[in-house]
């Protein structure tokens, strides 16, 4: 029993931070139908430019830092995508793949065997809940999540900004002729996404892990399951998609000792497993919208 | 469609036949086999004033900084050897390549460099080793092997230099017992990867876990996982002792880091490859200087034995920028000793062939590398070079180790068998 | 016919025979360092041009290439293994008939994957495949009998009545104009042969009814049902010529390299094939092959000819090596190619009269994507 709390706790804060990749995956597809295959390498950019300031710094600039850099990275890329106008989204997403490839190796190059941490003020400290432990980074990791998530749904629904999203992710033709301006949107888009990103990578650099290091970019393809099982263009399915890999994976993974006839890696591979299930059932996951499947 | 192959066919004929008539000159007397330069009898890799050896590592991928160091130690002992006149009056010179630990890659280089190098003197990865194992037993071509897979052993051409794996970890759970730091009836975890490295450290640590009358609680994870959270708790809710790591050392730092959080101090015992001195600099620096020790049959970068000594002063000369040392420098440097030893022998034979070379790295049988390793004896493929072990313990000093005690051997090995 | 018009008519066929019969002649006068890029060049072909056939004229998104080129390895390698061997599973099959039945497999893996790939469109399909890569790595890994687990497994020689066709060590010698030819040697020979095969019926399929169903298909769905194609068997076709080719590529790489692990066949590699049909042009035959010999040789020649590159830092050093620079290259030449060339470089070997018919991703109107 013990071992089933700890592992559903560690389950929703890894799912938390699952969630802040899967919404950066999908606000940016919102904003602009490209699947941005660079996320984990733009987490892994800003986080890297973060570990370069915090000793100078201390973590909250260096965080900051680390923020900007994930954004600037983002805009940059849709820029990219942008001088390949014509191009169809599908392409244009091939395109963040060449992008991934740059980057990676110059990451690569630059990292080299170095763990990149954030200097946080969480340290290792554990918090002691119902007699099972858990990071402090992992509890604030769900905490901020919540917050980011509860903000942009917010803002989603309240701000001219948001209403401007929700019209041309549903309707971009109407959008336009309403005179909502598709670059502001876009632009707003990539940039949330570079920085949700980023604010994921902060706490997967955290306790109770050593930091990043340059294979940590892969992590983005963990919440590619979680951005499919919610459905692309849904920000709610994101957050859903993201909590059900997160638990599905932690108790997969601690229970995998039973099971060992499905070897070493089924936690692992369980999220994709899911994911195909799901897509047989709803062939647009489970909050996506029907129109996606047409680009 | 049909014209067009037609055609394409009649030009094709045409001018393969115009090519021929011209009898232009093709290749066809390769260099090598049964020439002789000098005194001794040569095939490939030896002129008369050099011998070449091939460097075919990942200098990129996921052994990237470990290989850089190894690096070093074939350098140092090259500038050594170079410096008081080479082997066989010839100066040695590398062929580098970087493979990626991409098999692709590999094939392609060894293609390229197999008719230009008398033996590799610093071959790494498992599945490069695996592929490359038919051309390397067809060609002769004798190769220092850097790692202690037992799954090495067996080939003639392959040299392993000191103990295994799994032997490494029958005597370091030895250890453990013997120091008091686990008893009788507890239970010792083992985090190992996937592949041949973990697996071979997995049959000593089950074999010795048995012997020695504790429960064994092992999981498997793959070379690239980057979480292992739900393992360690897996580990704590069976109430382990002690943690074994045989993994890379990233997996060993969120062991290491995830350990405290889980209530887990414990000793946390790991292999040569596991451990980087970079651990030192992460968030889990404290546990690691708390808990950790290496078990391995090859002395740390710091200590004062001629060999330690000799490497720590070439260091700084072949080593880059930013390359920190390891005591991995110090297998590139036993490691070339022993090919050169082999090389050595050849010569003095006065047959310089692959062959040669091989055979007579088979007649070693107590090779002393300086101190880096007890005593190697290659006589037998089949056996490890040494089945002696010494612990050594995460210190702030340059590669990040201390060596505690002597070289020890468990009694348990006698009844091991793979 | 103008004389115009005859000499382009010959331009052709003549081309295409003096580059056969060039790269015939290319084991004369080059050593296996040369030839071994060669045939993992040509394998990638092979393997591409099914991509090209899937993406480009099928418009089916696939991340799913190298799971699809590692079951024509690994079958491969589980058909001519030895019998009773103590560390892997093998039929013992005589290599020809394995390597025929490994091509077979892959097929039917397509097409068993094809009923999921019916269901969903565009990106969903594109990143469900992605899915099928991981899943495929799990049994990799796992399934250690088959497949040696993470070490990997050795791949037999091809032998065709006992003479091998490729492998490190052939028992039966054989020299050419002077010139011995190895394992290498003979592969090349092996794969230029798959190559021309692949090519021409590639071309065949394209050009014919069913390449024109598939383009229909992917073009318009409603308007293809209506003509009497059934969509499901269209997409179902696609999915098993693709896989069908990669199994043949996915074999050509297992003989070339004597042995296969996982590291072979992950998601990277998957890329890396859609790289190379979006280099060349999406649905370009020519195109295909010209993306894969570039993403494919491009590493493996800078590394060759790393010492004598001048920029170019040591290797094992921190700065820019061989392995860094081709792939940032190759990264770089991704994204100036689709801002560029959005048709790939095939297009420039297009004239005009002939409009990219292929080309592209379906890119629906703004309204249809309302609807």
């Amino acid at each position: 029993m013990q071992l089933f709390a700890q592992q559903l706790l560690l389950g929703v804060s890894l799912g938390a931070i699952y969630a802040l990749v899967a919404l950066s995956f999908t606000t940016i597809f919102q904003g602009t139908k490209v699947f941005n295959l660079a996320q984990g390498t733009v987490m892994l950019l800003g986080i890297f430019v973060a570990a370069q300031a915090a000793p100078h710094t201390g973590f909250w600039l260096a965080a900051l830092i680390g923020l900007a850099a994930g954004a600037i990275a983002t805009v940059v890329i849709w820029g990219l995508t942008l001088a390949a106008r014509g191009s169809s989204h599908l392409t244009m997403t091939i395109m963040t793949m060449g992008v991934q490839v740059v980057l990676v190796s110059e990451l690569t190059r630059r990292i080299g065997s170095d763990f990149l941490t954030t200097k946080d003020p969480w340290g290792a400290s554990v918090w002691h809940l119902a007699g099972v432990g858990i990071p402090a980074a992992r509890v604030w990791a769900i905490i901020v999540a919540i917050v980011l998530v509860g903000v942009f749904f917010w803002a989603l629904r309240s701000t001219p900004w948001g209403a401007a999203m929700r019209a041309s992710s549903e309707d971009p033709v109407t959008a336009e002729l309403l005179g909502i301006s598709e670059r502001r949107v876009a632009s707003a888009a990539w940039l949330i996404g570079g920085v949700l990103a980023v604010v994921a990578g902060i706490f997967l650099a955290a306790a109770p892990n050593p930091g990043l290091d340059y294979t940590s970019h892969l992590v983005a393809l963990s919440a590619i399951p979680a951005v499919v099982i919610g459905g692309l263009d849904s920000s709610e399915g994101a957050v859903v998609g993201g909590l059900i890999v997160g638990v599905v994976q932690g108790l997969v993974t601690g229970y995998a000792g039973h099971y060992s006839f499905l070897g070493a890696d089924i936690g692992a591979v369980t999220p994709y497993i899911l994911m195909v299930v799901v897509l047989l059932v709803k062939p647009h996951g489970l909050f996506g919208s029907k129109e996606v499947a047409r680009v | 469609m049909r014209k067009h192959t037609l055609r394409a066919a009649a030009v094709s004929v045409a001018v393969l036949t115009a090519v021929s008539l011209a009898g232009c000159g093709t290749r066809s007397s390769d260099a090598g086999s049964g020439s002789s330069s000098g005194d001794v009898k040569t095939d490939f890799g030896v002129t008369d004033d050099t011998i070449t050896l091939g460097v075919m590592s990942d200098f990129s991928v996921v052994y990237g900084p470990l290989a850089k160091t190894v690096y070093a130690g074939d350098q140092i002992w090259a500038d050594e050897v170079n410096a008081a006149g080479g082997i066989c009056g010839r100066k040695i010179k590398f062929d580098v390549q970087d493979q990626k630990m991409d098999t692709q890659l590999a094939n392609t280089e060894y293609a390229g460099m197999k008719n230009d190098v008398l033996g590799l003197v610093h071959l790494l990865g498992s599945p490069i080793i695996s592929s490359l194992l038919p051309q390397i037993k067809a060609d002769h071509m004798p190769t220092i092997a850097v790692g202690w897979s037992a799954d090495y052993l067996g080939t003639p051409e392959i040299a392993v230099l000191g103990t295994t794996y799994d032997l490494d970890e029958i005597n370091g759970v030895q250890h453990l017992v013997d120091e008091g730091k686990i008893h009788k009836g507890a239970a010792i975890g083992h985090i190992y990867m996937a592949g041949d490295f973990g697996e071979n450290a997995a049959e000593g640590a089950k074999y010795a876990a048995g012997k020695l009358g504790l429960t064994y609680v092992g999981k498997k994870v793959d070379a690239t996982a980057t979480d292992i959270s739900a393992e360690m708790s897996a580990l704590k809710a069976a109430g382990v002792k002690a943690i074994l790591v045989s993994t890379g050392p990233k997996q060993t730092a969120m062991v290491a880091s995830q350990a405290p959080s889980l209530g887990l101090d414990v000793p946390i015992l790991v292999n040569a490859p596991s451990y980087d001195p970079s651990l030192l600099q992460s968030p889990a620096a404290a546990t690691v200087l708390k808990n950790l020790e290496v078990v391995t049959s090859m002395v740390p970068y710091a200590g004062d034995s001629e060999g330690q000594k000799k490497i720590q002063e070439g260091f700084a000369k072949v080593a880059e920028k930013g390359v920190n040392p390891t005591q991995h420098a110090g297998y590139g440097y036993a490691g070339a000793t022993v090919l050169g030893e082999a090389i050595k022998a050849a010569c003095e034979d006065g047959d310089l062939t692959r062959q040669s070379v091989v055979d007579h790295l088979r007649e070693l049988d107590s090779v002393d590398t300086d101190g880096i390793y007890p005593a190697l004896d290659f006589s037998d493929p089949a056996t490890p070079s040494s089945t002696k072990s010494v612990i050594l313990k995460a210190a702030k000093n340059e590669g990040g180790l201390k060596q505690v005690g002597d070289y020890f051997a468990s009694p348990l090995q006698d009844g091991y068998k793979r | 016919m103008s004389e115009r018009r005859l000499t382009t008519h010959l331009a052709k066929p003549a081309a295409a025979g003096i580059a056969i019969v060039v790269l015939l002649l290319v084991p004369l006068y080059f050593d296996a360092s040369w030839t071994i890029i060669g045939v993992f060049s040509m394998g990638a072909a092979i393997a591409a041009i099914g991509l090209t056939i899937l993406s480009g004229s099928a418009g089916q998104l696939s991340l799913a290439h190298a799971a699809f080129m590692a079951v024509g390895a690994y079958a491969y390698a589980f058909f001519a293994g030895v019998r009773g061997d103590e560390h892997y599973a093998g039929l013992g099959l005589p290599p020809l008939a394995a390597a025929v039945l490994a091509v077979v497999v892959a097929g039917i893996a397509g097409l068993a994957f094809s009923p999921v790939a019916a269901r969903l469109r565009g990106f969903y399909l594109g990143v469900s495949t992605i899915g099928l890569v991981f899943i495929a790595q799990w049994v990799m890994k796992d399934a250690a009998r088959l497949t040696g687990g993470v070490n990997g497994r050795s791949v037999e020689p091809l032998t065709v009545g006992g003479f091998e066709l490729s492998g490190s060590n052939p028992t039966h010698q054989l020299t050419v104009l002077g010139v011995p030819f190895g394992g290498t040697e003979r592969l090349w020979y092996v794969s230029l042969l798959l190559l021309l095969a692949a090519i021409v019926a590639a071309a065949r399929i394209l050009h014919a009814r069913p390449g024109r169903a598939l383009k229909l298909v992917r073009d318009n769905e409603s308007a293809a049902a209506a003509m009497g194609i059934s969509v499901q068997r269209a997409k179902a076709t696609a999915f098993i010529l693709s896989s069908a080719f990669a199994g043949v590529g996915g074999v050509l790489f297992a003989l070339a390299s004597n042995f296969i692990g996982s590291g072979n066949f992950d998601l990277l590699v998957s890329m890396s094939y859609l790289a190379m049909v979006v280099i060349g042009g999406l649905g370009s035959v020519g195109g295909a092959v010209a993306g894969a010999v570039f993403v494919m040789a491009l590493p493996l020649l800078l590394n060759k000819f790393s010492d004598s590159i001048p920029f170019l830092a040591a290797p094992g050093s921190n700065g820019y090596t061989a392995g860094v620079v081709a792939q940032i290259v190759y990264g770089v030449v991704v994204v100036a190619v689709i801002i560029g060339r959005p048709e790939g470089v095939a297009s420039f070997f297009r004239t005009s009269r002939r409009a990219p018919a292929a080309g592209r991703l379906p890119t629906p109107s703004p309204a249809r994507q309302t609807l």
